[in-house]
């Protein structure tokens, strides 16, 4: 029990160090995952973000025009601003929409002249202005093609009705915008989660290695250094227990980040985290774990006191590489061909490929259960690699150390 | 003296690896990283859809053509048709995003297996397809001689001529080929505050309790002020020094077209922004104590910052701006950032000179608590 005694504080000693570790990753998933989806059960109409001005506020196609987008996605009120509009279309805005002053006007005579066969003018006054976003290609596209459908609709409708009122055409309108495509939600046998369960499991593992990688190098910086060395040597504790009891400590603390990582998600996501996929991802994150201690353990073995340096440059590049390489960050389908290859090396993407598996899976059949079981023995075969290679250096370490002591004690004689 | 003590104090910055790894090496890394994760980032995948070879379908070549005019054309929709059994077996193992059924009266039926943007668009899809047929069943009723007229002419977009992609047409060829590029602008302002490390480092070699080197310093006859200007003048010069390195490698990296008539705006941004990350520095090193927790929570504060400034996700940067302004207003990360994305992305001058004056601020209101704090330190015992 001493040894978990030093480690609280040794824990205790370096927590504002590691509860930055700890909190930085932890603040940045809770932040990413605040853009989630909720679960859904039925087809939800997605909204695109617009901005929209209207100029031509007496325009009667052009109050239409406003409900109508109104009704189906969101507006974004800003203000006519140079800099927020650009802001906007960079980050947020599928599309701004600028009804000009006169629209409406101009739109209805050219379509009443056509109508009447007079043929339409050459200069048609003013027009929509479309400016499409840069956040997605599907959203502005999207809107693309229900502005064209709408106009459309009005285009024909004063077509078919010349001379008639704004009302007759409004309501022949309304009749035909109201047919929209049925949507069948086709359920295979899975609970859907939502995306954001999964985005929580992805995201924590940038943070459970950084965290983990942390705490184990704090404690190996400590025990390594010098004068601790000299006692432990002369303890009548066998060096190989007391190496076992503080391995066991350190993997100990390092199972309870993850569980503080896991009970934060069952806390926050609750009955999912019990569903087969839900379990899946823990019994996934569990492994990860294993292989972040075995990773950490060999990185830190052989650490002297003079190298904290080196474990804050380990510590942050690390996770950030595992992640940006892993699929953690970005979907792993949008990585080059020779990274995607090389990231197989990577234990973060077996890991991450376990989680797009669960996501996708529209049936947990045998095949996804086989690829999960796959993903995590390869996982532990990564773990099983980095506990021989310790083993090696630190056979290595000890021969070079015990050949040193041979030589200082022959020069000394 | 002042430019003795410089010069020997630029070398000894010069050989603390740890202190150019984080000011130079570290943001270097992360954007060879950045590039080929990010880099050549294509999230043009197409939409993929279906017609299912139905009756209805069989009876009408409409639909045909509707999937060979949409193949055809330059959107990111791709259509094919299939039997019910392949459309289902396609869409259960996620090769189809949805897979239209057609029924006699033109009505469609879109078959998904989750509620996605891509689905959304096959809906808006199948929706437009059927208001056209009622808008045909329309005309034909209400005016048979004009519909004849509409039809020949139907092809046509209606907002064929208005539709633009923002801005003039090169600034948004810029936007829209390279808009990954304000990645690597928050990564330059990450590595602006990472070489605060340096201002950090100083600091303690400028405090007689805190190391050997400091009590030298200390006696050496030169005036304290001179001292701390010398100190602050080693810290600019190296990262400024780490900053154009950055810069040149950022924009060779994602071959950015800079305008030769912006590259003096470049440097200021490069400049104030390294004033401002050396006062943060310099705060840092002379209120907490202890050096290694000041590295410590300088190393956190900057990932903090650059989180915030849109390093790991770009629309971060966007929420912070319109929800939490005072927050970006007080991050330098966000401020070089905004200002090298205005430049780049806008040319907006107005907009890189309030940034600029937000950076020097700071490093005038920071440095000058730095200074005041550092001068006429007496000590009791050392």
């Amino acid at each position: 029990m001493s040894i978990f005694k030093v480690i609280r504080r040794i824990i205790a000693a370096n927590r504002l160090n590691l509860g930055i570790y700890i909190a930085i990753p932890m603040f940045i998933v809770l932040v990413l995952i605040g853009q989630g989806d909720p679960v859904t059960t039925q087809f939800e109409s997605r909204r695109q973000t617009i901005i929209l001005f209207n100029e031509d506020p007496d325009g009667g196609l052009a109050a239409e025009l406003e409900a109508w987008l109104g009704e189906r996605h969101k507006l974004l009120d800003i203000p006519d601003d140079k800099n927020r509009i650009r802001d906007a279309l960079f980050y947020e805005a599928d599309a701004l929409i600028r009804i000009p002053a006169g629209f409406s006007a101009a739109r209805e005579a050219r379509w009443e002249a056509e109508a009447l066969g007079q043929g339409a003018a050459e200069d048609s006054g003013p027009e929509l202005v479309l400016e499409l976003g840069k956040r997605e290609s599907y959203g502005p596209e999207r809107l693309r093609l229900e502005l064209d459908s709408w106009l459309g609709v009005w285009h024909t409708s004063s077509l078919a009705r010349p001379g008639s009122s704004f009302a007759e055409r409004r309501a022949a309108v309304g009749s035909i915008l109201a047919r929209e495509t049925q949507v069948q939600i086709e359920r295979f046998d899975v609970e859907p989660l939502g995306a954001s369960i999964y985005l929580y499991f992805r995201y924590i593992s940038y943070g459970l290695l950084a965290s983990v990688y942390f705490m184990l190098a704090m404690i190996a910086l400590e025990f390594n250094r010098q004068n601790i060395r000299l006692r432990s040597d002369s303890s009548p504790v066998p060096g190989q227990r007391l190496a076992l009891r503080i391995l066991g400590a350190g993997t100990l603390s390092a199972l309870g980040v993850m569980a503080i990582y896991a009970i934060i998600g069952a806390l926050y996501y609750g009955w999912r985290i019990t569903q087969p996929q839900g379990l899946a991802m823990l019994l996934n994150i569990l492994v990860y774990t294993i292989v972040c201690i075995t990773l950490s353990q060999l990185l830190t073995s052989t650490l002297t006191s003079r190298q904290s340096e080196l474990v804050y440059g380990v510590g942050n590049v690390m996770p950030l590489v595992f992640s940006f390489f892993g699929g953690v960050f970005l979907p792993f389908h949008f990585l080059s061909e020779p990274v995607q290859r090389v990231a197989t090396i990577l234990p973060s993407y077996w890991y991450v490929n376990t989680i797009n598996v669960l996501e996708e899976a529209n049936e947990l059949d045998q095949s996804v259960w086989s690829t999960v079981a796959r993903n995590n023995g390869v996982l532990l075969l990564f773990a099983l690699v980095f506990i021989l290679a310790t083993l090696a250096l630190r056979r290595a370490t000890r021969t070079r150390h015990s050949v040193r002591s041979h030589i200082a004690g022959d020069r000394l004689a | 003296m002042f430019w003795h003590f410089y010069r020997y104090r630029l070398l000894t910055n010069l050989k603390q690896p740890q202190l150019v790894f984080w000011a130079l090496i570290f943001p270097l890394l992360l954007a060879v990283v950045f590039q080929l994760t990010i880099g050549g980032i294509q999230t043009d995948k197409p939409i993929h859809g279906a017609f299912v070879e139905n009756e209805a379908f069989s009876e009408s070549s409409v639909y045909r053509d509707i999937i060979t005019d949409v193949n055809a054309a330059d959107t990111p929709l791709k259509l094919k048709q299939l039997s019910i059994e392949e459309a289902r077996q396609a869409l259960f193992k996620n090769e189809l995003d949805g897979y239209f059924v057609a029924d006699k009266g033109g009505k469609l039926e879109l078959h998904v297996v989750r509620s996605g943007l891509e689905q959304n668009v096959l809906r808006s899809f199948g929706t437009a397809i059927e208001q056209r047929w009622a808008q045909i069943e329309d005309l034909l009723t209400a005016n048979p001689g004009r519909a004849v007229q509409w039809l020949t002419a139907a092809s046509q977009d209606e907002l064929a001529a208005n539709s633009t992609n923002g801005e003039d047409s090169e600034t948004a060829e810029r936007v829209s080929s390279n808009s990954v590029s304000v990645y690597f602008f928050s990564l330059f302002g990450m590595g602006a505050l990472f070489g605060a490390s340096f201002a950090i480092h100083e600091v303690e070699a400028l405090e007689a309790n805190k190391t050997p080197e400091g009590q030298r310093i200390r006696v050496a006859p030169l005036h304290h002020l001179r001292l701390i200007g010398s100190s602050f003048l080693v810290v600019l010069t190296l990262l400024l020094f780490c900053q154009l390195v950055q810069l040149a490698f950022i924009i060779w990296i994602q071959k950015l077209v800079i305008p030769l008539a912006l590259v003096p705006w470049y440097l200021v941004i490069t400049l104030a922004g390294t004033f401002a990350s050396a006062a943060i520095g310099a705060v840092l090193g002379v209120f907490i104590r202890k050096p290694d927790l000041a590295f410590g929570i300088n190393v956190g504060l900057s990932l903090t910052m650059s989180f915030l400034a849109g390093m790991m996700h770009d629309g971060i940067r966007y929420i912070i701006n319109t929800r939490l302004p005072w927050l970006s207003l007080i991050n330098p990360a966000e401020q070089m950032t905004d200002a090298l994305y205005s430049l780049y992305y806008y040319e907006d001058l107005g907009r890189v000179g309030r940034n600029l004056l937000v950076l020097v601020a700071m490093g005038l209101v920071l440095g000058s608590i730095a200074v005041l704090k550092l001068r006429r330190q007496r000590y009791v015992h050392l």
